[in-house]
């Protein structure tokens, strides 16, 4: 693969304000990419900077580890966090995700990055108090240049390629790490079959974090009826669509939860059971008569029939539970696309 | 010094793509329409349909995507292969 182009500035350019002129930026100044700096980034990586990663949709972009270099200088990143970057970049380029329809989609949707393991403390990425906030270099800069790649060799053009009618905030990034120390049960990774000292990242799709406030419950029946509550409404593709959604538990909920006795697995078949729709209602929201046809509910479900419950998700496993977050008693619950999380190692 | 930059994108003009080239008359010709199966293209398309075989004596082939998001299946994509032009439309 050939290198990255080049382009010399006129002594009178303003190294910033070149990058804004070419379209490069999310519309926040990025750190010019030197060739000194994106040396000094491919230094974070065993790959050489012709490896390809990945092509990016919409445009189908090849994604070297050279480009994705560049993007991780202009996010502001640090050259280690570059194993997690290339990860994330593999992650969400995964046909399961559909990255190219979520990308032109009216929907908001856009990746959310989490990462697992050693490399979330060897980065000292932020897994606590504010874990979807700001002030975290780690966790804004990595999720930045997953943005820029989106951007930059995606071409997901706001208005033009990028169709989402509102976008969210998660589009300038969308990063966090799981609270594995304060976590009562295995962390993702692990669910998913990786070792606890492996690093990895999950790439899923989804909407903007949720807040599911309940500050007074202190048993698991009770803060899980709340989140199933919160997750069941209309807004959602899942009533439509089907498809994964996360739960994000703050430590605290999640250690109520657990000394019920309950395991990850009982929370999400609990969820799946609750967080239900009867026909007559989600027949008010016009999802029903012309598009019943169109719809993904399973074949179990009785569209003629009024009181039946449709679930949000097809299976339990669909419902992907997360430990992060700080003291507090507030849980998010983030609203997918219709495709499925992926997990990759870090390498 | 002057200042170097390293291109974070496609580069130059990589991703300028160009659209087919238009028909010179629509009359008689065989105009494929791939419906992306979203809420109102159908609407769109059997209209642009009807006036197509009326107005211009097209012969008119509909075909319809499984899923909107995603590519059209390969099949789909042949069995217009032989048309000489092919309309899409989303309609939310």
């Amino acid at each position: 693969m050939k290198a990255a182009a080049r382009h010399e500035l006129a002594d009178s350019d303003d190294p910033i304000q070149f990058c804004y002129d070419r379209g490069w930026t999310d519309g926040l100044p990025v750190v010019p990419p030197t060739p000194e700096r994106v040396e000094a980034m491919l230094r974070g990586t065993p790959l050489t900077p012709s490896t390809v990663v990945a092509k990016v949709p919409p445009a189908w972009a090849t994604a070297t580890v050279e480009k994705i270099a560049v993007n991780a200088v202009m996010a502001g990143c640090l050259p280690e966090y570059m194993p997690v970057i290339v990860a994330a970049v593999k992650a969400m380029t995964d046909p399961a995700l559909n990255l190219n329809g979520m990308q032109c989609s009216t929907h908001l949707s856009t990746p959310l990055v989490v990462v697992n393991g050693p490399a979330r403390l060897a980065l000292g990425m932020n897994c606590g108090s504010n874990v979807f906030g700001q002030g975290n270099r780690a966790n804004a800069t990595i999720g930045r240049a997953i943005k820029l790649i989106l951007t930059n060799l995606g071409r997901a053009i706001p208005g033009v390629t990028d169709k989402a009618t509102l976008g969210h905030p998660g589009k300038y990034t969308y990063c966090i790490a799981e609270n594995e120390e304060q976590s009562p049960w295995d962390p993702l990774h692990v669910e998913r079959g990786l070792s606890r000292e492996q690093s990895a990242v999950t790439v899923f799709g989804c909407e903007a974090p949720h807040n599911v406030n309940n500050q007074a419950s202190q048993n698991a029946n009770d803060l899980a009826y709340t989140i199933a509550d919160t997750m069941a409404t209309l807004g959602k593709n899942m009533f439509y669509a089907q498809g994964e959604v996360m739960v994000v538990l703050c430590p605290s909920h999640a250690e109520t939860i657990a000394q019920d006795g309950w395991t990850k697995q009982h929370l999400k078949e609990y969820l799946y059971e609750k967080a239900r729709k009867p026909v007559r209602l989600v027949k008010l929201g016009g999802l029903y008569g012309r598009e019943v046809k169109r719809n993904f509910w399973p074949r179990w479900v009785n569209r003629e029939d009024e009181n039946e419950m449709v679930p949000l998700v097809r299976r339990p496993c669909e419902i992907t539970i997360v430990v992060a977050g700080g003291p507090g008693r507030h849980t998010a619950f983030l609203p997918g696309w219709a495709t499925p999380s992926v997990t990759v190692a870090v390498e | 010094m002057a200042t170097i930059l390293i291109d974070p994108g496609v580069g130059e003009g990589a991703a300028a793509q160009s659209g087919a080239a238009r028909l010179a008359t629509l009359k008689g010709k065989r105009i494929g329409l791939l419906d992306n199966i979203k809420h109102n293209a159908e609407y769109l398309l059997l209209e642009l349909s009807e006036r197509l075989r009326a107005e211009h004596g097209c012969d008119v082939r509909l075909v319809k995507k499984k899923t909107y998001t995603k590519f059209a299946a390969p099949a789909v994509l042949a069995s217009l292969a032989d048309c000489d032009a092919v309309v899409t439309a989303i309609g939310d």
